[in-house]
């Protein structure tokens, strides 16, 4: 198989799964939709995006407040107990309240996510507008823009397949399953087929993991140097938690700078220059339009992660942070203070959450099948064990490649680890989501095509065949969920 | 040869596990519920006392009712559901209580449910404090004939008589997705999610297979 088959495949199976998604789950029950969907509504009926200085101003529009109270949403939001009461008489009651036209301009206020950088929202405000063109009704709004998400997910899919086609080269067989067990995964679909910023953020990340990988197995040029640039400027103003994975990529920019001054034996300018000069010109039309035309800050911060701190600051302590850190990430020691509230954030946050929780939080899969998943995960992990022992030297003159891509997952813990560890000390609660480590969807996808290559020439492509229909089975079970979650009982 | 081996093997481990997952998975535990959040707790009910909300739609088919127990307790002890109408009592059953969802079996008192609003009543026959979970600020909760007022509302659920299985659900779901959906579709937007993620997986499982064999870089 080509490699263009092989990543069309990628890009259409995927895309396929999203849209399933995204025609099942129910209008804004998706982390915050109504609040991602405000902000898009916002720029594609008023030309502006929410300002944190319209704090008089609602955060969903007349017409968003009609849909997200009389779909339903509102009221099974968080209750495991309620089931959209989908019947005539409601279908009624919103046709009637939407026949009164009511405004979708006087919303996207402060609290529709106004601190967040505008990239995703001004991008899903064009098909909004094409809805909006071809005269859909309110709710087919919402599936344009959906649609626009599915795109994304798609194409990260489609980064991954590319990324984990640099990282494993010589195991083939392992390409199309990694790729397709990444872009199936249940929660992948969920979030990836809603309004929400991460559609984005995620696209772009895989897109700069598989340029880099590219750079480092054939050499830096204008083309991955722009890819990289460009790639890395647009997560930035998808979504802030980019920026955690920015030292990284300068970090591999410098190496793949170096290698290719030893191997010419000149400096590369033209290198160094798209480098510098395509996030400079990303930069300038983004300063241009959110600052000069619409009098942003430079870099707001973001609600959540990238927000200005609202702890107490006698609470917080550099110490307290890093004893944080290690107790999300590690069981807690006995002689840590626990932050956590008794828990393990790692399971049951970000492992569960990345597994699947769908809704609001609000619905999940049983235990065991975290546990099967799990186990799946540390057979793969030997798998990758067995491919790194097996290769041996060859790591030692990949390591500038993997030190980069340690480099850019310990910034994107640290940047999630911040927010959260505010959170906890502001309100005892959870801040940190499984969706929060889509920006290293390509890692896990090159540790799944790892993992298959440890089973050997013979078995790979058993075992990739495995995988993806493992994959199939949980995507299969989450979308079930969903229907039982809001449609049965 | 062989990998149409592999492709049919793996096709038919997906229908498999697909199937599984439809036949095997239990699908509706509940077959309705009075849509109160067990948000906090909202009436304590004390030894022999007696928690009752008025105005209920009790369903014919429901043959069970949970509530919502906060708190922990060491050593549970009993509570006595019962549905009643007009001051008789309709149903009634007794389980053990303990912190999380508590489900009653009920057995009918009388042979015809009568029509109209019911009322739920949670009786602590144990000899601890129990705490029944709902939202506050809406509805009433009176707390033994005469007694306390409670200006709240306790969770009810109507747990289904059986566990039964997605097969059969296919036709009801569809139905309801014609409502408040993407409209131009109508019922057929459920088989058209499901046909697409078929499909998805089709295309999944042949890449796969026909990708396995491909030349190392």
């Amino acid at each position: 198989m080509s490699v263009r088959v092989g990543g069309t495949a990628c890009f259409v199976a995927v895309f396929l799964s999203a849209l399933a998604w995204s025609v099942t789950n129910p209008p804004f029950l998706a982390p915050d939709e109504p609040l991602h969907f405000a902000y898009v509504q916002r720029i594609a009926e008023t030309g502006r995006p929410p300002s944190s200085s319209e704090v008089g101003r609602k955060a969903l529009s007349s017409e968003a407040e009609t849909l997200f109270s009389a779909t339903g949403a509102a009221g099974v939001l968080g209750n495991r107990l309620a089931k959209l009461p989908a019947n005539e008489v409601q279908q009624e009651a919103l046709d009637s309240q939407l026949s009164t036209k009511p405004s979708k301009r006087d919303g996207g206020g402060a609290l529709a996510y106004a601190n967040s950088p505008p990239g995703y929202y001004a991008l899903a405000a064009l098909p909004y507008l094409a809805a909006e063109a071809l005269g859909t009704s309110p709710l087919g709004v919402l599936a344009f823009v959906r649609l626009f998400s599915c795109l994304l997910t798609a194409l990260t899919a489609l980064f991954v397949f590319l990324f984990v086609r640099e990282l494993v080269p010589s195991c083939p067989a392992a390409w199309v399953p990694a790729a397709l067990s990444v872009g199936l995964l249940p929660y992948v679909g969920f979030i990836g087929s809603s309004v929400n910023s991460d559609a984005l953020l995620t696209a772009a990340a895989a897109a700069t993991f598989a340029a880099l990988a590219r750079s480092f197995r054939r050499g830096i040029d204008g083309t991955t140097a722009i890819i990289i640039g460009l790639a890395a400027s647009i997560g930035v103003v998808a979504k802030p938690t980019f920026l955690g994975l920015l030292p990284g990529v300068v970090l591999g920019c410098g190496f793949l700078l170096a290698r290719a001054w030893r191997r010419r034996g000149g400096f590369p300018l033209r290198e160094l220059a798209a480098l510098i000069a395509t996030p400079a010109a990303v930069g300038a039309v983004y300063l241009g339009v959110t600052v000069g035309l619409w009098g942003r800050p430079v870099l707001p911060a973001a609600s959540g992660i990238g927000a200005a701190s609202t702890a107490d600051p006698a609470a917080k302590s550099f110490k307290g942070f890093l004893s944080f850190l290690l107790q999300t990430w590690l069981p807690r020691p006995p002689f840590l203070t626990d932050q956590v509230q008794g828990q393990w954030p790692l399971n049951e946050n970000l492992f569960k959450g990345f597994v699947g929780r769908f809704g609001w939080l609000d619905y999940d899969f049983p235990q065991w099948v975290y546990r099967l998943v799990l186990l799946a995960w540390l057979v793969l992990l030997a798998g990758a064990a067995r491919s790194a022992y097996l290769v041996g030297k060859q790591l030692r003159g990949r390591a500038s490649e993997f030190l980069t891509y340690l480099v850019m997952t310990l910034g994107l813990i640290v940047v999630i680890a911040v927010p959260s560890y505010d959170y906890r000390l502001t309100t005892g609660f959870a801040f940190e989501q499984g969706r929060y480590l889509f920006p290293l969807l390509a890692l896990l996808g090159g540790l799944y095509a790892l993992g298959i290559k440890g089973f050997g020439p013979r078995f790979a492509p058993y075992a990739g065949v495995a995988l993806v229909v493992a994959t199939i089975c949980l995507d299969f079970a989450g979308l079930f969920q969903t229907v039982a979650r809001y449609y049965i009982g | 040869m062989k990998r149409v081996v592999v492709f049919a093997g793996a096709l038919s481990l997906t229908v498999a596990g697909v199937a599984l997952i439809v036949l095997g998975s239990s699908g509706p535990d509940l077959i309705g519920s009075n849509g109160v959040a067990p948000v906090q707790p909202v009436v304590a009910v004390g030894p022999t006392q007696t928690a009752c909300m008025a105005d209920q739609n009790i369903d014919r088919a429901v043959s069970h009712l949970a509530v919502e127990i906060g708190g922990s307790q060491e050593r549970p002890g009993e509570l006595r559901a019962s549905v009643r109408q007009d001051g008789r009592t309709l149903m009634a059953g007794v389980a053990s209580s303990r912190p999380g969802r508590v489900p009653f079996r009920l057995l009918k008192t009388e042979r015809i449910l009568p029509p109209g609003p019911k009322t739920v009543c949670v009786t602590n026959l144990g000899i601890r404090r129990v705490e029944l979970l709902g939202i506050p600020g809406a509805g009433e909760i009176r707390v033994n004939r005469g007694g306390d007022r409670v200006v709240a509302r306790f969770a009810i659920a109507y747990p289904a008589d059986s566990d039964p299985t997605w097969l059969g659900q296919g036709g009801p779901v569809a139905a309801k997705f014609k409502f408040l959906r993407w409209a131009p579709l109508g019922p057929a937007t459920f088989w058209a999610a499901l046909a697409l993620a078929l499909a998805a997986a089709l295309l999944a499982v042949t890449a796969t297979v026909i990708g396995s064999r491909g030349e190392p870089q």
